[in-house]
């Protein structure tokens, strides 16, 4: 009952919990990948994954409801843009867990992606998107702006890169066993950069373009002023 | 994290001021405006005085019947949407002697009845959507039914042994001693008797002598009405951080006895029950609270609110403002402790307030009647009956 005598800015506490998800997502990347490369127990990674997971989804409603009460306490003083970039950012946030949990489902089914001739170039697409995490946690925090038109146009390009990989293991004569679970993981690498991409331009777009980027229309953009 | 991770064109309504200096000014700024809401009792008490004996006459035999007085509390509270505003001047009334404790209690009652109003019109935002107009149609009429309920229980009680008026007259002689000069003068009362005099002298000056009573009436409601809007703005601003953390320490431990402590403490701070419930009727129809949790801000609510009454007593002359005051306090006290503490009492208005939700729902013509005859006709009737 003594909460009504400690003042705090609720977005505040929002921006903590947004980045607390983002640095869940780089611990449920790795252990996603580690159980799919063998590096790790495919049992123990789960156990943990499903602890930090519902933790993800636990966080992502308490945003919401977060919000809900800053937009009804502050009336038409709230701060309307960005309570809906917070909750397009939670939700991005929320899906990136969520596609690591599916690339542990794979090993969960037995896959082990370290045995195959393209290890090492799936090895390098793991740490592409490793560091991305890492680079876009920093960026998002910092609300650095120049970083994230530094690491959005690439992101767009890996994806294009992933989608290609998908399309090759989808039309490929290989057996079911190899090409089924490589187009997967690709998708899952498509769409947790895709996610992340998201996340990212929230910081430099206008509400209504978040998920959209287009350097010309970022908010920081003087040129077309 | 120290900047927001969003565009700054997505940030609105940015202060110019450092937060501690604007804190400090929009206190500062409500500190002013109670000092004006204190003028404006006093303006009125002063002007109901000097109005002569026929207006008092006049006043009392409008509310000498206990239900005609439920109905003109009723009636004024919806008129001016604030039970704020009608106790206040009920306390102006009764400070000036216009009318007694027993014919002001019913009023006070009507009051609180006619202060759901705003939220009940709140909930009709949500009609959109029924799932969520029922759940806030609930929230609303919650309030409504708890008030309805504990004026059936407690004004026959109050008609027939005075029981609202005896404990508030044993409390008002309580705190003769405790609190500044209940009776007699006092630096606050005579602070707040200085500007009244001196616009008495300007009307005496402008050679409006005739018409002075009337004129200081007017002001005097007048001031009371934007004085209180004023604090409740200022306030508002002021609390928004502390009040988001008390809803969620609400939304995350659920009800009891610190939420009703919570919805209290929220209503004292922006002298406005009706800003505390409108605030519960859209997170109930969101569905991020329950109707049950929501219940105990809700009577937290109707205590705050009594803050108000107080706090003009301060400046009547008359120790039965005071009385006034206190019995506002007791009614709400008396309401909680029948209603809340056994679990199947307490269930009445949350079912009732749930069965008008899902009418409401299934025939949405039922809401105009229900908000037109519960704050409208009903009380109108009463008041022409009697």
């Amino acid at each position: 009952m003594f909460s009504i005598f400690k003042d705090a800015d609720q977005l505040d506490t929002v921006e903590e919990q947004l980045l607390e998800m983002l640095a869940s997502c780089q611990d449920t990347f790795d252990l996603a990948t580690g159980a799919v490369f063998g590096d790790l127990d495919v049992t123990e990674a789960g156990n943990q994954l499903a602890v930090i997971d519902q933790d993800l989804n636990k966080t992502e409603r308490a945003i919401r409801r977060e919000l809900l009460v800053h937009g009804t306490v502050r009336g038409t003083e709230m701060n309307q843009g960005l309570m809906l970039a917070y909750m397009s950012v939670a939700k991005d946030i929320e899906r990136i867990g969520d596609y690591c949990k599916n690339i542990w489902n794979l090993a969960q089914m037995g896959i082990n992606l370290s045995t195959g001739d393209d290890r090492e170039e799936l090895v390098e697409h793991v740490t592409r998107v490793r560091t991305l995490l890492g680079e876009s946690l920093a960026a998002f925090g910092e609300q650095d702006m120049d970083k994230v038109h530094d690491l959005v146009p690439g992101i767009k390009q890996d994806t294009i890169h992933y989608d290609n990989h998908l399309v090759e293991f989808v039309n490929s004569d290989l057996p079911g066993r190899v090409a089924a679970p490589r187009a997967l993981f690709y998708r899952y690498l498509k769409r947790i950069s895709a996610h992340l991409s998201n996340v990212l331009t929230s910081v430099v777009m206008p509400v209504d373009r978040i998920d959209f980027y287009k350097k010309s229309k970022a908010v920081d953009n003087v040129d077309d002023l | 994290m120290g900047k927001s991770p969003v565009p700054k064109e997505n940030l609105e309504h940015e202060s110019t001021f450092a937060p501690w200096t604007e804190t400090a000014l929009r206190l500062t700024l409500a500190i002013v405006f109670l000092f004006l809401f204190l003028v404006g009792v006093k303006a009125l008490e002063t002007g109901i005085s000097a109005l002569g004996s026929d207006f008092v006459d006049d006043v009392f035999a409008s509310v000498a019947t206990p239900l005609a007085g439920l109905a003109a509390g009723i009636l004024a509270t919806v008129l001016v949407q604030s039970s704020s505003v009608t106790t206040a001047t009920i306390v102006g009334l009764v400070g000036s002697g216009v009318l007694t404790v027993e014919a002001a209690v019913p009023m006070v009652m009507g009051a609180n009845i006619g202060t759901t109003v705003t939220n009940t019109l709140a909930s009709l935002g949500h009609l959109r959507q029924s799932a969520y107009f029922q759940r806030a149609f609930a929230a609303a009429t919650v309030h409504d039914y708890f008030n309805i309920l504990a004026v059936l229980v407690l004004l026959p009680l109050e008609i027939a042994f005075g029981l609202i008026t005896k404990i508030a007259q044993w409390a008002s002689a309580r705190a003769d001693g405790l609190l500044p000069a209940v009776e007699g003068s006092s630096p606050i009362k005579d602070a707040v008797k200085a500007p009244v005099t001196w616009i008495r002298d300007i009307f005496d000056s402008l050679g409006w002598i005739g018409a002075e009573a009337t004129l200081l009436l007017v002001l005097g409601i007048l001031l009371i009405f934007l004085s209180l809007w004023a604090i409740t703005r200022q306030m508002k601003l002021v609390m928004s951080g502390r009040i988001e953390n008390a809803i969620n320490t609400v939304l995350s431990k659920g009800a009891g006895i610190s939420a009703m402590v919570i919805g209290m403490l929220m209503t004292m701070a922006v002298q406005s029950s009706s800003i505390t419930t409108s605030i519960l009727v859209p997170l109930v129809a969101a569905g991020v609270l329950t109707l049950q949790n929501a219940f105990p801000v809700t009577l937290g609510a109707n205590v705050g609110t009594t803050i108000t009454a107080l706090l003009a007593s301060v400046a009547a002359e008359s120790p039965d403002a005071l009385t006034i005051a206190l019995a506002h306090v007791t009614f709400n006290l008396l309401g909680i402790l029948i209603f809340y503490p056994l679990p199947k009492l307490r269930r009445i208005p949350i079912y009732l307030a749930e069965r008008t939700a899902e009418a409401a729902v299934k025939n949405r013509s039922l809401v105009g009647v229900y908000l037109v005859g519960v704050f409208i006709l009903v009380p109108l009737g009463i008041l022409l009956i009697a």
